[in-house]
């Protein structure tokens, strides 16, 4: 891989999501979740906090890379890509980049709301950790559902019972469900997952270290194994398109 | 066959393709059921007026987004401008989408309240509060394409609209004489919400008028969309 068109492909993704007002848009969502945070009694724990995380916040990229995919597939992009010194990776690794990057701002941003003044200097260190994993994991994820997407409408088929099962483990992290039954039930979930790192990096006492380790280490295994799916089916959108 | 039955059959055919329509639906079936379930069972009663709420404001922007995408996609595709030169009339399709719409999501909020009983109203008071808030659809259908120029801002639109409807799920968690809880009411699904509330206190009078009140502030808001959604029309077709 050469690190000159993947700089290239982040730069013009940069411009392209700013042109798409992905970051305007962002901005204004945030600015509602800090205004909601802001409201919230000083005693809310930091379960309900690490909860607006996952609504939007720390999966922000998952919808926003589908959508641009989508675009740049209308456009012509992956033809136009196929043809320049970039590959299908550098194509990926640049959508996942900078919108891994976006969520870790909207989160911190939020994260600044709540935890104002800042409490510890760890705090900002674990939740950008913890906000990197959501935002790659849920980025490579928008990226393997839009992959084989024929429209917006197929693709919003396939998010809807996606969203559901990362938003199931609402319910363990509140403790409507809890105990064995809660890992029975959502323990194969990314969002339950997702939400035991983000409880960590609000609140360490508030998880254990086994469950870190997997909560981390599932992030990181899932990410990977659907890293290598997106590459692969990218790879062969970027074909069809040269032929 | 009437030009605007083909459109509406046209419509249910392409929120059909793609699996749309059945996964939506089987969602919708499972929350429903899992509501009624919960209930049946007497689990988390004290959360029923904010499940049942929480609920009812969830899937109302959803479904105006999916009618909004099939604007957005004729925009993209070209169809819109076919539609222009067809003899329907441009207000009948507005008319026809917005009808559907209301239709659907209206039908549902019905039956899920009534299939749930998380809260027991008269039919007749459950009326004028879903109607409302069913406006947040038609709200969402007009706005998304009135507003954006392609998908990834429809989609990024959507999400600040959605937000805007669902900030209304806020009232049920702050205290109600909070200084800050008055700002909530600029979001027309507070005012059903509000509706909601003071019929189960067995306010009739104050929840009709909450009702009344948030049905005119929609209408407000969707004359607006609708305004910039002919304009944007009209500059397409200059």
């Amino acid at each position: 891989m050469n690190a000159a068109p993947l700089l290239r492909l982040v730069l013009w993704d940069i411009r392209v999501q700013a042109r798409e007002r992905i970051y305007l848009f962002t901005a204004v969502t945030t600015a509602m979740f800090m205004t909601a945070v802001a409201l919230l009694p000083g005693s809310a724990p930091a379960t309900v906090v690490t909860a607006i995380l996952l609504l939007d916040p720390a999966v922000v990229g998952a919808g926003f890379v589908a959508g641009l995919v989508l675009l740049e597939r209308a456009q012509g992009t992956p033809p136009a890509l196929a043809v320049t010194p970039a590959t299908p990776a550098d194509y990926v690794l640049a959508k996942l980049a900078t919108f891994t990057a976006l969520t870790i701002a909207g989160g911190l941003a939020i994260l600044s709301v709540a935890y104002w003044p800042p409490s510890s200097p760890g705090l900002l260190a674990r939740m950008t950790l913890a906000l990197a994993f959501t935002g790659a994991l849920s980025v490579v994820g928008g990226l393997v559902m839009v992959a084989t997407a024929h429209s917006l409408n197929h693709l919003i088929a396939r998010a809807f019972p996606v969203s559901i099962v990362v938003e199931l483990p609402l319910l363990a992290h509140f403790g409507v469900i809890d105990g064995w039954l809660a890992w029975v039930l959502f323990g194969a979930s990314p969002g339950h997952a997702m939400l035991r790192a983000l409880l960590w990096a609000a609140d360490p006492a508030a998880v254990t270290s086994v469950e870190v380790l997997y909560a981390f280490g599932y992030m990181a295994l899932l990410t990977a194994i659907l890293l290598r799916w997106a590459l692969l089916l990218h790879t062969r959108t970027v074909g069809e398109g040269t032929s | 066959m009437s030009p605007l039955w083909s459109l509406a059959a046209h419509d249910l055919a392409s929120i059909r393709r793609d699996q749309v329509l059945p996964n939506i639906i089987g969602l919708m079936v499972m929350i429903v059921a899992a509501a009624a379930v919960v209930r049946a069972l007497g689990y988390a009663a004290e959360w029923w007026t904010t499940i049942q709420i929480l609920l009812l404001l969830g899937y109302m922007p959803g479904m105006g987004y999916l009618f909004a995408v099939l604007i957005v996609d004729e925009m993209d595709s070209g169809v819109d401008r076919a539609l222009r030169v067809s003899p329907l009339p441009q207000s009948h399709v507005l008319a026809l989408r917005i009808g559907m719409c209301v239709l659907f999501v209206w039908s549902y909020g019905l039956a899920m309240v009534l299939a749930t009983r998380m809260i027991e109203l008269p039919l007749i008071q459950w009326l004028p509060p879903l109607l409302a808030l069913s406006l947040a659809s038609v709200w969402t259908t007009i706005t998304v394409p009135a507003l954006s120029r392609d998908k990834v801002q429809a989609l990024g639109l959507f999400k600040g609209l959605n937000l805007y409807v669902q900030v209304a799920a806020l009232y049920l968690f702050i205290p109600q004489d909070a200084w800050y809880a008055p700002l909530l009411l600029l979001s027309p699904a507070t005012w059903s919400v509000k509706s909601i509330l003071a019929f189960v206190d067995g306010a009739t009078g104050a929840g009709y008028l909450w009702a009344a009140g948030g049905l005119v502030f929609w209408i407000a808001l969707i004359a607006v969309s609708i305004t910039l959604y002919r304009r944007r029309q009209d500059g397409h077709a200059a």
